[in-house]
């Protein structure tokens, strides 16, 4: 019945660009992965009509999707493609798509071959550009490498647990214990809750918006030092806003994970949720 | 510590006796000891508004697969003790009600990855007939059909139609299902069962119900048996007839949530701690329940773990991405509880424990006595949120410190002065001293043992016979051998391909190979479950021409399944006693060998997916890791003296053939 399935997956296109459309009309800016969009339009519709969907060329035309075959590819109207191109969410992705359990860097190049074609040039000068001018998004660095400038993900820089030593002797603090290296200079004026909401709402949505981020993740992203983020964390609980849970996953922990956990009572709180209502 | 021994007044009054009865029932027992959920279970002390939204969210989906007949997969998720096996019990219980479809609730799961849907069906289509392997009548799969054929009849309680009639409009409403060829054989081997399961009532046994029995479940059948059923020969006309691959089970697991559909209840399968799963397992249980929900209609799957390693499993391709969307369509999370919902935790087991005494003795008014509300306002004294688990732990801790206190002054007195001193709160356990934290380790995994131990027994439909489940579960054991090094002397433990892509198929299921003073010593090991005697007959002979004899043999059995053999059966397990010189050896076990192998890994799985948690002073808590689980269970000769290991790992080769 292959009319059939046609229709429903011309009709599933449909709906996900009305409600993209919705949702620029409502100011409503922030970028979504194809997944979320899908889970928004349709509850039930499985994956595969989902990326069904993007073989619908003439209702899906006005959309830019940044890879054909990933549910978790964010997607915008072809009006947006700018800021889709320019935006943190899609040069993690590409980092997250290039990325392999032995090579965590990558150049521009490598990177936007990642993405479809419509979206790479775009995308190359807005990183270009972020280089440049030092405005890469608080995840994502750069250096050198025989002489090519590589990308990776901040999170996937090792770093020596502060308070050891290789030798095992306890390690004198050093200037980066005390102030480690990727954290980001703490801001007089910080709206903390603002801008751990919103810290909160990009790497939950780039992980594919299953309310479930680690602090290794949102420590860096929020420029405050770890006292403030400690006790503005504690105040948002408090409110009933967010939730944190224990770090018991069966696949072991990072150094940086270790450190960025909370201690509460002997168990080390690793993940923040919003609070459930 | 008697009743009595509590009374200290000279006159005694209708007061005091219930007095006395309350003091003794006190000490009787502490409601908090239990802090986990093992599986369904009553609902004891279950407070609703704990985790109301999440089972609520459950059983609308639940609903809704039924309605829309449809398959939905749900993820529920949240860290080990916050309750995920409780609402899983909370889900049992609502499918229990005025239905005949219960929850199915799996858990465990050790059959080898390309084993594991018939391993999922095996255990439903148990839960479904209780684990009965004759009287079927009244089961749950009896009543399903029942509601299918009610169905065929516009579900008209006046119409009491022959024998004939009911077969034809079965019929009838099977071909409304444009079955294929597997299922339409699935629906009439349902009938038969039916048929034959109600006539044994009459007196009319005919035999036919268990083997429709072993037929649904993804036994074998030998060609007569099956010709009983009328079922199609198999490709060679002395080959046993079943379910040939994966692909056919998962057709008689769609096929059974249609006929959920005709009671109209959905079928609900829930696969608990799936996080104690192999990578290999989960991937592809994580295919087979793909393929499940995309054909199946009225079934919702419910998949609970520890979210950090499910989302692992994802982001790590272990469970492909088109698998996920559909196990994980839905997410359920559970989220620590505020403090206000913990007392109410405290508050509903205390009323419970305290039923019986409540208007016969005068109580304190104080809804947490005899924890008393000053103890809440300490155990929770600057928590923002706590793990359900937790709570109930502090709590069995201050009830056991007011039971030493009513011991120590007895009855009336500690009445007297209750509420009136101030709490004493005991340090945690010092972490410093190794021998008191082996101790609490030993305690904590052997009372797991016990608690698993008697979970299986009341519920022995979970367990049924199946050799690769079994196959699996000893050869986990045996792996966490050889991690333990010298003692047991293990070098590898082998499990070939059932279906290997090349050369012919091994004839053991496990391999075992040891140090040994003279170089390695190999034990091969077959499991036979079946009462096919083509099948056992197949797999002996494969045993008996296998080119490598060097080593023990073990043929394992089940005393539920016993070993049925014909002519040529008995002749190569002649051959094999004869032929290996006493290296062979004949291990029947029975359910409660098979319960204690499968305790002991499940206490293991537990460990590692970080559930089991050992409690010290002052109600803290600590989890037991996977590591320190084995150490534990070598420690306590665990593995030495269980069922078939202790076979395994004996020091010297068994001197003579044993037939048990």
């Amino acid at each position: 019945m292959p009319a059939k399935k046609a229709s429903a997956a011309a009709l599933l296109a449909e709906n996900l660009l009305r409600l993209l459309r919705q949702r620029c009309e409502q100011g409503q800016g922030e970028l979504l992965t194809l997944a979320t969009l899908a889970r928004m339009a349709d509850p039930a519709a499985g994956p595969r009509a989902v990326l069904g969907v993007l073989y619908q060329r003439r209702t899906f035309g006005p959309l830019v999707v940044a890879a054909r075959r990933d549910l978790d590819a964010p997607v915008a109207l072809i009006e947006d493609m700018p800021r889709l191109a320019a935006s943190p969410q899609l040069l993690e992705y590409a980092l997250r798509c290039v990325r392999t359990a032995s090579n965590h860097a990558a150049s521009l190049a490598e990177l936007k071959r990642k993405l479809t074609v419509k979206l790479q040039a775009p995308f190359q000068e807005a990183v270009q550009q972020q280089m440049q001018q030092a405005t890469l998004p608080p995840s994502v660095g750069w250096l050198l490498i025989k002489s090519a400038k590589k990308l990776f993900l901040l999170s996937d820089v090792h770093q020596a647990q502060p308070g050891t030593r290789s030798d095992g002797e306890p390690a004198r603090p050093t200037r980066d214990a005390i102030n480690p290296p990727l954290s980001i200079s703490p801001s007089p004026h910080l709206d903390f809750t603002g801008a751990f909401e919103d810290a909160f709402s990009r790497l939950d949505r780039q992980a594919g918006g299953y309310n479930f981020v680690s602090l290794a993740d949102l420590r860096p992203a929020v420029p405050c030092d770890r006292a403030v983020f400690d006790t503005g964390l504690r105040e948002l609980r408090l409110a009933g806003r967010y939730t944190l849970s224990a770090a018991e996953g069966r696949h072991g922990l990072t150094l940086a994970e270790r450190e960025a956990g909370v201690n509460e009572d002997g168990t080390l709180l690793l993940f923040v949720s919003r609070k459930a209502p | 510590m008697t009743a009595s021994a509590l009374a200290d007044g000279p006159t005694r009054g209708a007061n005091d006796t219930a007095s006395d009865d309350l003091f003794a029932h006190l000490l009787s027992a502490n409601p908090f000891t239990d802090n986990r959920v093992n599986g369904p279970a009553p609902d004891g002390a279950d407070v609703d508004d704990i985790h109301r939204a999440g089972f609520e969210r459950l059983t609308a989906l639940a609903n809704e697969a039924c309605r829309l007949r449809r398959g939905l997969g749900v993820v529920l998720w949240g860290e080990p003790g916050i309750g995920k096996s409780h609402v899983l019990a909370r889900l049992g219980r609502w499918a229990d009600v005025d239905g005949p479809v219960p929850f199915v609730y799996l858990h465990n799961l050790q059959a080898s990855p390309e084993g594991l849907p018939r391993s999922v069906l095996r255990a439903v289509v148990s839960i479904l007939t209780a684990g009965r392997s004759a009287r079927f009548r009244g089961t749950p799969l009896f009543r399903l059909v029942a509601s299918f054929a009610h169905e065929a009849f516009d579900y008209d309680p006046s119409v009491r139609p022959p024998w004939h009639a009911v077969e034809r409009a079965y019929g009838r409403l099977v071909e409304r299902e444009r079955p294929g060829l597997v299922e339409r054989t699935a629906y009439a081997v349902l009938f038969r069962f039916f048929l034959s399961a109600y006539r044994v009532d009459e007196g009319h046994n005919n035999g036919v119900a268990p083997l429709a029995v072993r037929w649904l479940a993804g036994d074998y059948l030998d060609p007569s048996e099956a010709a009983r059923l009328r079922l199609p020969p198999g490709p060679a006309r002395d080959e046993p007839v079943g379910l040939a691959d994966n692909q056919q089970v998962k057709q008689v697991l769609v096929v059974l949530a249609r006929l959920a559909q005709s009671a109209r209840r959905p079928l609900l399968l829930g696969f608990d701690q799936v996080d104690n799963l192999d990578d290999a397992q989960m991937a592809a249980l994580a295919r087979f329940l793909e393929a499940l929900l995309d054909t199946a209609p009225n079934l919702l799957v419910v998949t609970a773990g520890v979210q950090a390693t499910l989302m692992h499993w994802r982001q790590t391709g272990q469970i492909q991405e088109s698998a996920w969307h559909r196990l994980a369509q839905f997410e359920v999370a559970l989220q620590r509880v505020t403090p206000a919902e913990a007392e109410r935790i405290v508050a509903v087991r205390l009323a419970c424990f305290l039923a019986p005494c409540r208007g016969r003795a005068a109580l304190p008014q104080d809804a947490l006595f005899p924890l008393g509300q000053a103890w809440l306002a300490e155990a929770l004294r600057s928590k923002i949120d706590v793990r359900p688990r937790d709570v109930i732990n502090w709590a069995r801790e201050g009830l056991a410190r007011e039971q030493e206190a009513l011991c120590r002054a007895g009855g009336p007195a500690w009445l007297a002065m209750w509420g009136r001193q101030p709490l004493v709160r005991p340090d945690a356990e010092p972490e410093a001293d190794p021998l008191a934290i082996q101790a609490a380790i030993d305690r904590c995994v052997l009372q797991e043992v016990l608690e698993q131990r008697a979970q299986r027994l009341a519920h022995p439909e979970t367990l049924p016979p199946d050799a690769d489940n079994l196959s699996g579960l000893v050869g986990a054991l045996l792996e966490q051998c050889r991690a333990l090094g010298p003692p047991y002397a293990v070098a590898a433990v082998q499990r070939p391909a059932a279906s290997p892509r090349s050369g012919p198929r091994a004839a053991h299921d496990l391999l075992l190979r040891r140090r040994s003073e003279e170089g390695e010593e190999r034990s091969r090991l077959l499991f036979l479950v079946t009462t096919s005697a083509t099948s056992a007959a197949a797999s002996l002979r494969r045993l008996t021409e296998a080119p490598e004899r060097d080593g023990r043999t073990f043929l394992v059995t089940d005393q539920r399944l016993p070993l049925e053999l014909g002519a040529r059966g008995r002749e190569y397990l002649e051959a094999l006693r004869d032929g290996d010189s006493g290296r062979f050896q004949h291990v029947e076990l029975t359910f409660a060998d098979y319960i204690d192998l499968d305790s002991l890994q499940a206490v293991v799985g537990l460990a590692r997916s970080g559930d089991l948690e050992r409690n010290g002073p002052g109600g803290a808590s600590w989890p037991v890791s996977e590591a320190e689980t084995l150490q534990s269970l070598h420690r306590q000769g665990c593995y030495r003296s269980a069922p078939l290991l202790r076979d395994l790992l004996a020091e010297r080769t068994p001197a003579a053939a044993v037939m048990t």
